[in-house]
């Protein structure tokens, strides 16, 4: 009797499908930007951006900050199942997600905030980067204020569609308005017409 | 009674146009908080997460794994 064994091709170790673990960004890597600290650090500082390892393909234009004290609503569960969609969505910026008690500590600071948390800070780097200007750029979403989980989903599925699509666009603010808020003479009629954002 | 059915023609005319307006605001307002620019309000709100970052205190998310494609050699 002869075997009739062909040794396996040790290639096929390394294929097939891979669970591949990305390393969890440290605190300590945080990289600081070393720009000019400012006389008026309220409105001057530049945003702080963290390296990435997709930074170098994808430049980061937006900087995400998730406020979430921890109300159990259906907005909240929506933004925490989803945050992943987000990210992706988003070619990996960098996104921070702040803990509760991080959370409660600025919404203590500003109450103007409390019941609209969770809600999702958008800072717009490059707007800050373009303009040369003082000011802040970027805008939030107030996803607490929506009662319904569909809606909260919708509203959230809009914004990142909406961030996406804008990213490249020199004056996002200014999108904003014309765009989310409906302002001027065509919005009047959109808002009228009855969008899903008036069904809020 | 020609007077009459005009007044109230009207009437209801600028009722209509005011309820418009009223429903248009009231609709805009609720966009503006739901999709808020950043404003002199939110200065604060972001020098603050700015010393957020500064002092590490904040972690980036990352997903915790993620499928690859099949690799090939």
């Amino acid at each position: 009797m002869t075997e009739n064994k062909t040794p396996k091709p040790a290639a096929s170790k390394g294929r097939g499908r891979i669970l591949k673990t990305r390393p969890r960004a440290e605190a300590e890597s945080l990289e600081t930007s070393t720009a000019s600290t400012t006389q008026e650090p309220l409105k001057t500082a530049p945003p702080v951006v963290a390296k990435t390892e997709e930074s170098n393909a994808h430049p980061a234009r937006f900087q995400f900050f998730l406020i979430d004290s921890g109300w159990d609503g259906a907005a909240a569960r929506v933004i925490r199942q989803n945050l992943r969609m987000i990210t992706q969505l988003q070619n990996h910026d960098p996104f921070y997600v702040l803990t509760r008690s991080q959370s409660n500590e600025i919404l203590r600071k500003h109450p103007h905030l409390i019941g609209k948390d969770p809600i999702l800070l958008v800072r717009d780097i490059h707007g800050a980067r373009a303009t040369g200007d003082s000011q802040y750029h970027g805008f939030h979403l107030n996803l607490g204020i929506i009662q319904k989980p569909e809606q909260a989903l919708e509203v959230l599925q809009t914004f990142v569609n909406f961030l996406a699509v804008h990213r490249r666009s020199a004056d996002i603010d200014q999108i904003v308005r014309q765009k989310l808020h409906r302002d001027g003479l065509e919005g009047a009629v959109e808002v009228l017409r009855g969008g899903s954002e008036a069904l809020i | 009674m020609n007077q009459v059915s005009e007044a109230i023609t009207s009437v209801f005319g600028i009722v209509l146009l005011a309820a418009i307006g009223y429903e248009l605001r009231r609709r805009r307002k609720r966009l503006r908080e739901l999709y808020n620019v950043l404003d002199h309000d939110d200065v604060a709100v972001i020098a603050d997460l700015d010393t957020l970052l500064k002092e590490g205190s904040l972690k980036q998310y990352v997903p915790e794994f993620e499928f690859s494609e099949v690799v090939s050699r």
